[in-house]
């Protein structure tokens, strides 16, 4: 497993491939399934292992993962998505809504070092709340800003646990 | 009667200050989520399991056990107010539920299912303290073979059941299988699938996986549908009469039994969760009624409510027997405690029961506990529960997703981790919005390095002969059961299309 | 009372369609036609050809429809079930079940059994 997985689901591209964004499943499957092949090529076996050796169970993992790759294929070009075409919007999801989530996270991926636990994690609390149709951004900065600093209080100074405190820390 | 002396024990343990503290919190968490609509058992029990590795493993359990629990009941709670199941377990129990509550008897539909649920559990209780060490002696002699059969049938029955059809199933089941493999290899030291990173020697956290398949996977889901779905609207939890009269409990009575009985073989066999019993026991109730002078079903039928709801959590808590004794996760929510146990040093199973009886007894006697807290808080204080609705959904979901990533932060301290659990939420939004399972994802991830060990052991031990996997009774009676399994997926499958014939 | 008619995409419901309409308006009642796949098939007048109907179907959670339809007849008090019906070997009913059998051997109403022509 890794990054490849964030590929978005070519939905609502229009065209030949409304309804085919279900495809996103095999490429995935085949993606990883090439990744463990990739791996089990690379990899350095110790000259004493005997059969069955840490290839093994990995070969069959990558067979199996194309295919199912190849049948998942079929099944969501057999059965396009009747959602998609049964929506009044222009996409089934809510992209928007989406993007404020992964972008929220990704920020405070990296910017948590710098701009330590209550001001990152508040900023991503404020995020959510925006993909969430809050209708009160102003007043939710507040809101994000307790809700973050309490779990920094309460996990960070009560238990321990070794949250990042960024730029507050040298004040 | 050495069970009761023992279980007699467990109570000793489990009824500690502490413990009852747990016992409760646990419990009033499950509740809680399953009344939260886009929340699950599963989900708590992945974020809490983080924050579990501050406590004991007996603490740490008994608080599992009630959120899984708890998780039910506050379940049907919802979709008999709201006609929204949150998971598939609670499906039936809504349909003769809802309509009960549009009826103007919310109350009595409440307490039907708050009672079904308590017998079930109950009775489940009370035979997995007779059944479980048994079944553990049965599985004190099984060897590689055996244990690759037993986890081949875990596989083939989740990624059956659970699925619409068995190739998303089985395409989650491989994803998890594959994340189980990444890390150094146990038997031969050898470095598999790390692309060389430093990150991912020591594998891939279940933490990070169940937090971002669970959680966060789900919170992206309901987050794109938010505003467009209509709202579900809520029915008061009050009604003519806030009590089962002595005539409806006396009509409830045998649905429970019925039920209960319908959900006790349902917990071994794996067959992904509480879905298949609570189906059948409303089927068994339908067909019943069908034969009555005045049927009732469609327009809100007590029997309808209380066989589901009685299946549901007797199979739940026989689930948890089949974990304790054989080690054997029948739902997510199950393989994220079975991962649980393994990092205690724990390994479920025949062991357990002598190594650790302490704990498991303590944690038997906390099922009864759970059971009557449970009922407790549920019966007379649904409406109050229904109230957690008020919780603004931003605020909510904002909290969880802060709660997502310290957990997931807490475990490995590494940005590494926090990018890898982003990248498996967008797959688990992505499974979920094409009908793909997660639940064999985690099997698959959590009994993978067993599968493997297994595989690996018998054949190194029978010089790469393949026989050895089917040498024996046990494993036999495994495939067996794995080929019933599969075999009435493809008979229900084709029986879809065949019988259509009017 | 009423005349139900178990509806499907089939060429036997679509006879056992137009039999029910018939019926209804020999016996001078409603017709309650009842969509087996949870799909509305017909357009949703409130008259088939001078029968007034009315649409139900399975409800969203529902696995058995065949039960829904019984019960659905027992509601409406149905004087008479009307499906269509086609040839089925012995093995296959046995192996995969048929829901025509299910319908005439449950349910408590006559039943009129009809072939595409």
């Amino acid at each position: 497993m890794n990054t490849e997985t964030v590929d978005r689901p070519a939905h609502g591209a229009g065209g030949g491939l409304r309804g085919r964004g279900g495809l996103v499943i095999p490429l995935i499957m085949a993606l990883v399934s090439t990744y463990v092949v990739i791996g089990i090529a690379m990899m350095e076996v110790p000259p004493d292992t005997t059969f069955p050796g840490p290839k093994f169970f990995p070969t069959i993992l990558a067979v199996a993962g194309y295919l199912l790759a190849a049948l998942l294929t079929l099944h969501y070009l057999r059965n396009p998505d009747e959602k998609a075409d049964q929506t009044e919007y222009r996409t089934y999801s809510d992209w928007t809504a989406f993007a404020w989530v992964v972008g929220g996270l990704v920020v405070f991926i990296l910017l948590l070092d710098l701009l330590g636990w209550i001001v990152a994690g508040g900023l991503l609390f404020w995020c959510v709340t925006r993909a969430f149709g809050s209708s009160r951004p102003a007043f939710d900065i507040s809101v994000a800003l307790l809700v973050s600093s309490a779990i920094y209080l309460i996990f960070g100074v009560g238990l321990g646990l070794p949250l990042p405190s960024g730029i507050l820390g040298g004040l | 009667m050495e069970q009761l002396n023992l279980l007699l024990e467990g109570f000793s343990g489990a009824l500690s200050p502490m413990n009852l503290l747990w016992v409760l919190i646990g419990c009033l968490i499950g509740t809680a989520v399953g009344v939260l609509p886009g929340l699950g058992s599963s989900m708590a029990v992945a974020l809490l399991l983080p924050m579990t590795f501050a406590l004991d493993p007996t603490a740490a359990f008994i608080l599992f056990a009630g959120v899984y629990f708890g998780g039910l009941f506050g379940d049907s709670t919802m979709g008999i107010l709201m006609n929204t199941p949150g998971q598939a377990s609670a499906i039936a129990t809504t349909i003769e539920g809802h309509a009960m509550a549009k009826a103007g008897r919310a109350p009595q539909a409440l307490a039907v299912a708050a009672i079904g649920a308590f017998i079930g559990g109950m009775a489940a209780s009370v035979v997995v303290v007779f059944l479980a060490p048994t079944l553990a002696d049965l599985s004190a002699n099984f060897g590689p073979a055996e244990f690759f059969a037993l986890s081949l049938l875990a596989f083939g029955a989740i990624s059956s059941v659970v699925a619409d059809s068995v190739v998303k199933g089985l395409t989650a089941l491989a994803l998890g299988l594959i994340v189980a493999t990444v890390g150094i290899d146990a038997i031969s030291g050898a470095e598999r699938l790390t692309a060389g990173s430093m990150n991912l020697f020591d594998g891939i956290s279940l933490v990070v996986v169940a937090v971002g398949m669970l959680a966060l996977g789900e919170i992206l889901h309901v987050v794109t549908r938010i505003r467009r779905d209509p709202k579900p609207e809520q029915l008061g939890a009050s009604g003519d009469r806030a009590y089962l009269s002595k005539s409806e409990i006396k009509e409830a009575i045998p649905a429970w039994g019925r039920g209960t009985a319908i959900g006790l073989p349902f917990g071994v066999i794996p067959v992904g969760g509480a879905e298949v019993p609570t189906f059948l026991a409303y089927d068994v109730e339908r067909r019943i009624d069908r034969r009555r002078k005045v049927p009732v079903f469609g327009r809100g039928a007590l029997r309808g409510v209380a066989a589901p709801e009685a299946a549901g959590n007797s199979t739940t808590g026989m689930a948890m027997g089949a974990l304790l004794a054989l080690g054997l996760p029948v739902s997510a929510t199950a393989a994220i405690m079975l991962a649980a146990f393994r990092q205690y040093g724990l390994q479920p199973g025949p062991l357990l029961f002598d190594n650790s009886p302490e704990l498991v007894w303590a944690l038997l006697a906390s099922f009864f506990i759970a059971m009557i807290v449970l009922l407790i808080i549920n019966l007379p204080f649904a409406h109050l529960w229904a109230k957690l609705l008020l919780v603004p959904p931003p605020y909510l979901y904002g909290s969880i997703v802060l709660f997502c990533v310290l957990g997931v932060y807490a475990t490995g301290l590494s940005r590494f981790d926090l990018l890898l659990f982003l990248a498996i939420g967008c797959l688990g939004f992505a499974m979920r919005r094409y009908d793909v399972p997660v639940a064999p994802l985690l099997i698959g991830m959590v009994l993978g390095p067993l599968a493997e060990t297994s595989m690996r052991d018998a054949l190194l031990g029978s010089n790469g002969d393949y026989a050895i996997f089917v040498s024996g009774p046990i494993p036999l009676v495994l495939y067996a059961l794995l080929l019933i399994v599969v075999g009435l997926k493809a008979r229900q499958v084709l029986v879809g299309r065949a019988r259509r014939d009017v | 009372m009423t005349v139900i008619v178990a509806r499907t995409d089939t060429p036997e419901s679509a006879a056992a369609l137009r039999a029910g309409v018939e019926e209804a308006r020999l016996r001078d009642e409603d017709l309650v036609v009842f969509n087996l796949d949870g799909v509305q098939l017909d357009p949703t007048d409130e008259h088939l050809d001078g029968v007034p109907v009315s649409f139900e179907m399975p409800g969203p959670h529902d696995r058995d429809a065949v039960g829904s339809l019984l019960d659905a007849a027992a509601r409406h008090g149905a004087s008479r079930l009307v499906i269509g019906v086609k040839h089925r070997t012995p093995t296959g009913k046995l192996l995969f079940g048929s829901m025509a059998q299910k319908l005439l051997l449950e349910a408590s109403v006559p039943v009129l059994a009809v072939k595409p022509n």
